[in-house]
């Protein structure tokens, strides 16, 4: 068995270095990040330990209280939106209409897409000088004057939502799809033969079906959505005046333009006891539905 | 026989919705990139071209050093994505077929590292870089973008291998083949699918990552697509027609990709275990 053992070596061998590379490259540098954030480091500068000054000055720090306060409201609101539409989508695929599968293609593509593209072509779309979509809005006299999508706090707020639902909703749609095609047609066949309306089997028979899914999508979509940065970083950079900040665009702002790291570090770090959180539930929830893992 | 079943007007008019909404920031980005510098600043936008124009997509090779970036991000996302695939393989084989302490506890590291986001990381990255000397060279890139690749594209084996049966390996073992032999032999061949779009989507997370970029690389040799495009933003007039060109060749390839690979992918894009 001598030439066995030796043939685990190139596997073992490599999954070592992909251990150990991803925890130099990933794990080091967030307990770095920790201990950064308990001292007084600027960039170019000499760190001494402040404890977690960091932290208490970032209590009185306005902006990054509407900059978490964002951070939720957009998470929340995207969420929400994608699911609804997800499923819309899903349902609407998963009806014997013409060139399914054609049409299963095309809708896909926001997913597909640079996120940056999307968001540059976006915030074209949006302007003010040349925007089509105000055009378009006043011909078809939705509004009566152009608006400032991005130049105004509440509209700069659902623009960015918009953009990251319009990204992210496909991922949610052809998801919930895969999982609506799994039920088994018999099951509403029954439902109908007992007398259930429409409703009912929505409720008895497709909502337990897709449970499952519809929960891992959203536990993924919500951490993925929880970290963004480039669709409001350039759609907005965080204005109108910081109302469009989220975690991230703020401690970048921060770190890189104000040369504080430690403080856009600590910034950083406030959202990981949620993301943890996040992660947990979401991995629980995988390895307790594969238990071959 | 098959009952056809007939389809709602109703469902037809929401896909209509869907496909416009969907579709026409596309068309848009095509339609600004081939219009004059005049037609793409009138007021009343035309919403097909007076006249053709190749101007932008000369224009952001001349003017804004789009070839380099090109390069770069070609370069980069290739290399990282082929890379991270073949490590990925070897790990996630070593994870289901091989037995090792800690061994059941690796699906999980891989899935928590591929969960982390890049935003809560990108300063001590920074910094990490920094202090080895790798800011501001695409080596950088080159150092941290696996850190993306390799925990998703290892998961997507795991899942893979787990329903890859044993006994194929164990019929080539018996005839004699090395482990190696067995793994490039038996069971890439069958895996391609899984492999290819695990290539296509470790591609296209270097292809579209920005923030990492952003922070590491200021240099304008050094520059990706995204760092050129979004460079662009910073000018009085904003010139949408050049960037809107950049971002057309930025997205076709990957458009096409996935248009043409779109069957296999979802499965890998779904974390490999939304199967319902």
């Amino acid at each position: 068995m001598g030439q066995r053992t030796n043939d685990k070596r190139l596997p073992i061998g490599i999954l070592i270095f992909a251990l150990g590379y991803l925890v130099l490259v990933q794990g080091y540098p967030f307990v770095w990040a920790v201990s950064v954030s308990l001292r007084n480091q600027y960039i170019g500068g000499a760190a001494k330990f402040v404890g977690l000054a960091n932290f208490a000055q970032l209590l009185s720090d306005q902006l990054f209280w509407s900059s978490m306060y964002f951070t939720f409201l957009y998470v929340f609101a995207a969420i929400i939106l994608k699911l609804v539409l997800g499923y819309l989508m899903a349902a609407m695929l998963n009806q014997p209409i013409v060139g399914r599968g054609f049409f299963r293609a095309i809708l896909f593509l926001p997913w597909a897409l640079p996120t940056l593209t999307s968001v540059l072509t976006w915030r074209w779309m949006l302007g003010d000088v040349g925007g089509v979509v105000n055009y378009l809005l006043v011909q078809m006299h939705l509004i009566k004057g152009p608006i400032g999508w991005l130049g105004d706090p509440t509209y700069a707020k659902i623009s960015v939502i918009l953009v990251n639902v319009w990204r992210g909703t496909p991922f949610f749609g052809i998801s919930i799809l895969a999982a609506l095609q799994s039920i088994s047609p018999e099951l509403y066949e029954v439902a109908k033969i007992d007398g259930a309306n429409a409703w009912d089997r929505f409720v008895h028979v497709t909502v337990p079906s897709i449970f499952n899914v519809v929960l891992l999508v959203t536990l993924i979509s919500t951490i993925w959505t929880l970290g963004d940065f480039a669709i409001i970083w350039l759609m907005t950079r965080g204005g109108p005046a910081g109302t469009t900040h989220v975690f991230s665009t703020y401690s970048y702002i921060v770190a890189f333009q104000n040369l504080q790291l430690s403080k856009g570090i600590a910034i950083a770090l406030s959202i990981v006891p949620v993301s943890i959180l996040l992660m947990v539930i979401t991995m629980r929830y995988i390895f307790r539905r594969s238990d071959a893992v | 026989m098959m009952r056809i079943r007939k389809v709602s007007i109703g469902w037809y008019i929401l896909l209509l919705a869907f496909v416009v909404v969907t579709l026409f920031p596309i068309y848009w980005m095509l339609v600004t990139s081939l219009k004059s510098f005049q037609e793409v600043y009138t007021v009343v936008p035309t919403f097909w071209p007076k006249k053709l124009e190749w101007g932008n997509y000369l224009q952001i090779f001349s003017k804004y050093d789009y070839g380099p970036a090109l390069l770069n991000s070609i370069e980069v996302s290739a290399v990282v994505a082929v890379l991270s695939v073949t490590v990925s393989l070897f790990s996630a084989y070593s994870v289901v077929r091989l037995r090792f302490p800690g061994r059941k506890a690796m699906p999980q590291i891989f899935l928590l590292s591929y969960l982390i986001p890049q935003t809560i990381l990108f300063i001590p990255i920074y910094i990490f870089l920094s202090n080895i000397h790798l800011t501001n060279v695409i080596g950088g890139l080159f150092f941290i973008y696996p850190t993306m690749t390799i925990p998703y594209a290892t998961w997507v084996f795991i899942t893979h291998f787990q329903n890859f049966p044993v006994e194929l390996e164990e019929a080539a073992f018996v005839d004699g083949a090395t482990r190696l032999q067995t793994i490039i032999r038996v069971i890439v061949p069958p895996s391609l699918p899984t492999i290819v779009s695990t290539l296509i989507f470790s591609f296209t997370i270097c292809w579209s990552e920005y923030i990492y970029a952003l922070v590491v690389i200021s240099n304008k040799g050094q520059r990706t697509i995204t760092l050129a495009l979004s460079n662009m933003l910073v000018a009085d007039i904003i010139p949408w027609g050049p960037l809107m060109a950049g971002a057309v060749i930025a997205a076709v390839p990957i458009m096409a990709i996935y248009m043409v690979a779109s069957k296999y992918i979802v499965g890998g894009l779904t974390l490999g275990s939304v199967k319902g």
